[in-house]
């Protein structure tokens, strides 16, 4: 045989022709068999694609019923919840709070019935707690009417009852709590002015009048409506706040009651009564009332008014003061029911003192129920250890099965509402002492107000004499000048537009029309002189017409107003009343021309205007004076 | 001391309020006028020696969709009406105002403010006719308030002298 030969690279190419889809294979294999290796030595590849395998077994394991996984995991979840709780209560609880509060939220959703068992122990101890105050201070009042039922007033009720339809059960709670009147008005009813008041000494009103009127616009305002709207019934309550306003019209006067609660039929009967008697003896006197609160009538009835308020506030305190004699039997009895509920309880359950057992171990309170062979342990405790142990008590004291439905309470709400509750107490104390102090401030600074008001009301009868001298200067001006054709009404001046006392560009008097002036000027000035102290300035106008320049208008002004100034300074009556040195002049040129008819009236334009300023000062230094004292 | 009940009556935001509130001791809140259409004011007098208490009732100016009730006019020893003296409308409408007035009232006194006069020109104040018993007046500049109360005072006083008290 030839033998044939061939070199290295022959040989590969030969290979190469032949096995060429063997070697690819090979090569493929092999970065295979590297890349396993590879991850067979990385941990956290081998994580990646196990760790989906594994949840998704437990999740399966735990969705199945009856699955023990559950029941192995719980144990340790408790543990790792209580350690938690242990090294970091608040991170946890931070933690938990998203998931709780909605699961609560669902589970008050989906169970409602059992949840409101589980809350019963904290809420309906609240809850009852103050049901049963209430109820205490109900049953303390219906006590007293019971009391007082042995006496006449039983009988009295009965035969109120009969005659007037209404039960004996709503008339005692209608006795039950009475109205206290604390101010009588009486009021004249289309006027609403006040015609007698009387307070109770502590409860008085700060302004009456205006009170009254208040009240009749109000009670006038409502009944307008009503007789729009409705029938034609009169308004006869109105409440504000704590206080209600009982209102009774009669003839044309009504008196409103003042009380703290809305009067019952008995008080209304009785204020209706006596305010019938105050109309029949004073009917008349109430139809004439001038707002006069001088005369007798007025002091009369209000001495009237206080008696029978007093009468009424005495007999209410009277009714208040009664004895309690069939109060201690009640109690007594309630005490009775109270003790036989609680054995009956104690014989249900015979698990009383197993209960103290678990509270003296545990500080816990919890509720036993018993249910056919099982004990079932309700309520809520601080931890899983105590839950544990009072289950492991209950144990050793019954053969029983147990349900253990014991709830960890994530928050002290207990505690935590005494504290509130404490501090409560606390700021309550503290604001009635802050109180008390303020009021006595109140008390010192109103007393120093008082005397201010007296000392002011003395200097304002001496103001009103000012003030009174000042309107009354004006009209004896407009009276003695009305007439005048130089005088101005509106602003009690003397001007002479309708003179032409000035001819144009000139300030020489005309000496006709200057003697019109001067008689207006003294009868003007005779009047001034008698109120010289309020006068601060006489002061003399120039004008002129529009014709020509500015400056020259200005000074013909200028000149008109010396003109006159001078005149006047030389009137007698300037003289001996001393008022030369108020004199001023003032020019303003054509600066305030005179229309007539849209068209300037050139003979009024050059003018001059005589003017009085009354010192105002005087006035306001003598208020400030007043109101610096 | 006597006390008598005045109105003040005039159309809607005349300036009644901003009058009263230049001249008055006390007062009720400013809400009382727009729930119930009225506010109680109070201004203490002496006018020839009689000490006077005013109860001032300011009555709101009646709009079409409120009205008044006209049991606030009755009793009334007198009433001040106001117009503005820039909405002619408002001047208009006094007459019907005191008719109104002295239909309940027939022998209660009055008198008329023309306010808001710092808003005329001292041509146009020179130009106007007023009544007798009226008075111009500006509570802004407070001008001419004193002394319309006081001349109301004044006769209020006088009737209650002739009436032989």
């Amino acid at each position: 045989m030839k033998k044939i030969n061939t070199n290295n690279s022959e040989l590969e190419q030969l290979k190469k022709l032949l096995l060429e889809s063997e070697l690819e294979k090979l090569e493929e294999l092999e970065k295979k068999i590297n890349l396993i290796k590879f991850e067979s030595y990385d941990q956290e590849s081998i994580l990646n694609k196990i760790t989906p395998l594994f949840d998704r077994l437990l999740l399966d394991s735990l969705q199945a019923k009856y699955s023990k996984t559950t029941g192995i995991l719980s144990v340790y979840v408790a543990q790792i919840i209580a350690r938690s709780s242990k090294h970091d209560a608040k991170a946890l609880s931070e933690s938990l709070q998203s998931i709780i509060s909605p699961a609560i939220k669902k589970e008050i959703e989906d169970n409602r019935d059992g949840m409101v068992d589980t809350f019963y122990p904290i809420i309906g101890n609240i809850v009852s707690k103050y049901v049963t105050q209430a109820i205490k201070e109900l049953m303390e009042t219906i006590n007293k009417n019971i009391e007082s039922g042995l006496s006449f007033s039983k009988y009295k009720r009965k035969v109120k009852a009969k005659i007037s339809g209404v039960s004996e059960t709503e008339l005692l709670l209608e006795e039950s709590h009475s109205a206290t009147i604390y101010s009588f008005l009486v009021i004249q009813k289309d006027t609403g002015l006040l015609i007698a008041d009387a307070h109770l000494d502590n409860k008085k009103i700060e302004d009456p009048h205006m009170v009254a009127s208040m009240a009749s616009a109000m009670k006038d305002f409502i009944n307008d409506w009503v007789d729009n709207n409705t029938s034609s019934r009169e308004v006869q309550i109105l409440s504000y706040g704590d206080a209600t306003l009982y209102i009774e019209s009669a003839g044309s006067a009504y008196i409103i009651a003042f009380l703290n609660d809305e009067p019952d039929r008995m008080l209304r009967r009785e204020i209706n009564k006596y305010f019938g008697s105050l109309v029949d003896e004073y009917a008349s006197f109430f139809a004439n009332f001038d707002g006069d609160d001088s005369v007798d009538e007025v002091k009369d009835i209000s001495k009237n008014l206080y008696t029978q308020l007093n009468k009424l506030y005495k007999v209410d305190n009277k009714e208040k003061k009664s004895s309690n004699t069939l109060k201690y039997i009640f109690i007594f009895i309630s005490l009775l029911l109270i003790m036989y509920g609680l054995n009956i309880s104690y014989k249900w359950y015979g698990k009383h003192q197993l209960l103290e057992e678990i509270y003296a171990k545990t500080a816990q309170k919890i509720i036993i129920n018993r249910e056919d062979n099982y004990l079932t342990l309700i309520g809520q405790v601080d931890s899983i250890e105590k839950s544990h142990k009072i289950e492991s008590i209950v144990k050793n004291n019954s053969k029983l099965n147990i349900q253990n439905n014991l709830s960890i309470s994530l928050r002290n709400m207990q505690n935590n509402m005494n504290l509130i509750k404490e501090e409560f107490k606390n700021e309550i104390n503290s604001t009635q002492s802050r109180e008390s102090e303020n009021y006595n401030e109140l008390k010192e600074q109103i007393s120093q107000i008082l005397t201010k008001i007296d000392s002011l009301k003395k200097e304002k009868n001496k103001l009103k004499y000012i003030l009174n001298s000042k309107y009354k200067m004006y009209s004896l001006l407009d009276e003695k000048l009305k007439d005048n054709i130089c005088y101005n009404s509106l602003e009690h001046s003397l001007d002479t537009k309708q003179l032409n006392l000035f001819t144009a560009s000139s300030s020489n008097l005309n000496s006709t029309k200057m003697n019109l002036f001067k008689d207006s000027l003294e009868k003007y000035f005779a009047i001034i002189s008698n109120y010289k102290e309020y006068v601060s300035q006489i002061v003399i106008e120039g004008y002129s017409d529009s014709s020509g320049r500015a400056k020259d208008n200005m000074d013909i002004s200028q000149e008109r107003a010396t003109t006159i100034k001078i005149f006047i300074e030389n009137m007698d009556i300037i003289k001996k009343s001393n008022m030369s040195k108020l004199l001023e002049v003032k020019a303003f040129g054509s600066s305030k021309i005179v229309f007539e008819n849209d068209i300037e009236d050139k003979n009024a334009s050059r003018r001059v205007e005589v003017k009085v300023i009354l010192d105002n000062r005087k006035v306001l230094n003598k208020l400030k004076r007043i109101i610096g004292d | 001391m006597i006390r008598k009940k005045i109105l003040l009556l005039g159309d809607f935001s005349v300036g009644k309020t901003s009058l009263i509130r230049r001249y008055i001791d006390k007062t009720f809140d400013d809400s009382y006028l727009t729930t119930i259409g009225v506010k109680i004011s109070e201004k203490e007098m002496n006018i020839d020696d009689v000490d006077l208490k005013l109860l001032v009732w300011d009555v709101e100016g009646a709009t079409k969709t409120k009205k008044i009730p006209l049991a606030y006019f009755k009793g009334a020893s007198a009433a001040i009406f106001v117009a503005d003296v820039s909405r002619k409308e408002t001047m208009d409408s006094i007459d019907a105002h005191v008719e109104t007035f002295l239909e309940i009232n027939p022998n209660s006194k009055y008198i008329i403010s023309y306010n808001k006069s710092d808003l005329l020109s001292k041509e146009e104040k020179n130009n106007l006719i007023l009544p007798s018993n009226s008075f111009l007046s500006s509570a802004k500049k407070d001008e001419n308030i004193e002394i319309l109360f006081e001349v109301l005072a004044q006769e209020i006083v006088t009737q209650y002298k002739e009436k032989g008290r």
